[in-house]
């Protein structure tokens, strides 16, 4: 698979078009993606924890189990393509 | 002849008030969509918080499982991009569950074994889906509720062990209080991993793993149909495909729900939206202390000190009210195999016919009281059946109820003897048959006398008084 159909698969699997005349520039993007990363992966990192959090902070403090007023249905559904018996409905992509 | 290897992955849903990580309502049968927060739509803008009750059900869990605690709570995000979590990831516990290294005793026909379980993890639960032939249909209510996972080591081998085992979790997960554990209703759900392997080989077979199964009946089969599956192909020296099978109830046997080619990369990193959260020690002990009497000890208790069988305890057990009702009567009076008696059959065969649990149906005091008088050889279990019915009816005391229907026993020795002497009168040739050596006979007379006074005659003081008079024409 070259760089072009590499681009247009993962386009497929996000579910993006690409036109054709995007696909120059979009190459460009992704070269100089690739380039950052080159340059990320020199960087020596044996040894080195991951930091998943800017401050080394624990807090200790836990939510109460109260409940809160939801959102009446229907706006629930507003956001959704298509509905049906209040649920929201979707092609499916399961077999 | 094959060895199955056994893994069990049960997640449970947690009745706690509110949702994992929003507060929105937890509730079950609810029209779609009406308990969802923005949180569980991951509106922009959003962040979770983590539930305090979710926390500490998953530590009673744990205690209950002998696990080893982790007191700084952290949370991962399984990435995958399907509708049921619109996040686009599960907010779970991969590198630190709350809990690991655990175990659960279970019993199968006389023999203990010991189940490791290697983690609990706290997690959500996704989105229900219902599939029609093109379409789906999403109902958010779920999505969110929180969820514990219980995994144990692969050390599992035959299905009356998956079963034994899933029997005595349910129990756990009802008696420490966290849920429902009703399966039918999917708050207790079960996956199971089975591959084979050549007896006391260490190589594994393929690796299947059977979802969707919604009782224990079910997984026994569905274990079985499998072990016998992957025995038939590999006698034949065909390859068992890795694959997720589900049970099918109308065939009986399990079917293929998809190949699995590889393991899915789901990207677990920790979650940034949850910082990580120290669990004060106290804390976590105070809600050990709270804990009720857990089941193994119920059973421990049951079956050593007050010499129930094996098979009594079970049936108790299996009702928490029923057990916690048990123990309340036996506190007043201490007629451990009596109580037990009467509750596992008339009361819960009634329990069972008007589906009402034991504290709606009786009071203990007068339960206990019932108990009391039958012991006494008061009433006779013939009386105390019937009075148990009104009692279960009229929510009366047993003393009412006996007055109410003039329910008495005679006792009265002489009354009683002049029943006997007419027996006798009546039976010229029965009493002739006791004299010949048929001293069984006896039952004979003792239930005519029952019969004239209308089941009221106090059996055991007629068998005595018919014995002696017997003895006494002999003479």
């Amino acid at each position: 698979m070259n760089e072009e159909e590499l681009l247009k698969q993962l386009a497929k699997d996000v579910r993006l078009s690409v036109p054709d005349e995007d696909m120059p520039s979009l190459l460009q993007v992704y070269h100089t993606f690739l380039e950052q990363v080159a340059c990320l992966e020199k960087i020596q990192t044996e040894g080195v924890e991951p930091l998943v959090f800017p401050f080394d902070i624990e807090i200790h403090e836990l939510r109460e189990d109260e409940v809160q007023e939801v959102f009446d249905v229907q706006d629930i559904l507003k956001n959704a393509k298509n509905t049906k018996e209040n649920q929201i409905l979707v092609f499916k992509v399961v077999e | 002849m094959f060895e199955a290897v056994i893994g069990i992955e049960v997640h449970c849903e947690l009745k706690t008030k509110s949702k994992m990580f929003s507060m929105a309502p937890v509730t079950f049968g609810s029209p779609p969509n009406t308990q969802v927060h923005v949180i569980d739509l991951a509106m922009p803008g959003t962040l979770p918080s983590v539930n305090k009750k979710a926390v500490e059900m998953a530590i009673r869990v744990c205690h209950a499982l002998h696990m080893d605690i982790d007191n700084l709570l952290r949370f991962d995000r399984k990435n995958y991009y399907y509708a049921d979590l619109p996040k686009g990831f599960q907010i779970t516990q991969y590198d630190y569950p709350i809990g690991k290294n655990g175990y659960l005793d279970i019993e199968v026909e006389g023999e203990t074994f010991k189940i490791p379980i290697e983690r609990v993890h706290l997690e959500e639960d996704t989105a229900k889906m219902t599939h029609s032939e093109n379409n789906t249909l999403i109902d958010y209510n779920r999505a969110g509720i929180p969820l514990i996972e219980i995994v144990t080591k692969p050390q599992l081998h035959t299905s009356q062990q998956v079963v034994a085992y899933l029997e005595a979790l349910r129990l756990i997960l009802i008696y420490t209080g966290v849920s429902d554990a009703i399966m039918a209703q999917g708050s207790m759900r079960c996956d199971i991993n089975i591959s084979l392997r050549q007896p006391h080989s260490s190589t594994l077979g393929e690796k299947v793993e059977i979802k969707n199964l919604n009782s224990f009946a079910n997984i026994q089969k569905a274990i079985d149909y499998e072990i016998q599956r992957q025995s038939h192909l590999l006698q034949q020296r065909l390859p068992v495909a890795r694959q997720t099978r589900r049970f099918d109830e109308k065939t009986q046997t399990t079917v293929v729900m998809r190949e699995k080619q590889s393991l899915l990369d789901y990207r677990y990193y920790p979650e940034p939206n949850i910082l990580p959260v120290c669990l004060d020690w106290q804390w976590i002990q105070s809600i050990i202390e709270r804990l009720p009497q857990l089941p193994d000890q119920r059973k421990q208790r049951y079956q050593k000190q007050y010499q129930l069988s094996f098979q009594d305890t079970m049936i108790l057990l299996s009702d928490q009210n029923l057990s916690d009702f048990y123990d309340q009567v036996v506190n007043i009076y201490p007629y451990y195999q009596t109580i037990c008696h009467w509750l596992i059959g008339d009361v819960r065969a009634y329990m069972h016919q008007y589906q009402r649990n034991i504290f709606e149906l009786l009071s203990v005091q007068d339960f206990a009281e019932l108990m009391h008088m039958l012991e006494r050889k008061e009433i006779s279990s013939k009386q105390t059946k019937q009075i148990l019915e009104f009692m279960m009816i009229e929510k009366k005391s047993p003393h009412v109820i006996m007055e109410a229907y003039h329910i008495q026993q005679v006792s009265d020795e002489h009354l009683l003897m002049q029943y006997i002497e007419e027996v006798l009168h009546d039976y010229p040739q029965q009493v002739a048959e006791y004299y010949a050596g048929k001293h069984q006979i006896c039952g004979f007379f003792v239930g005519q006398v029952m019969k004239k006074t209308k089941g009221q005659a106090n059996p055991q003081k007629t068998n005595e008084l018919l014995k002696c008079l017997l003895k006494k024409r002999k003479a």
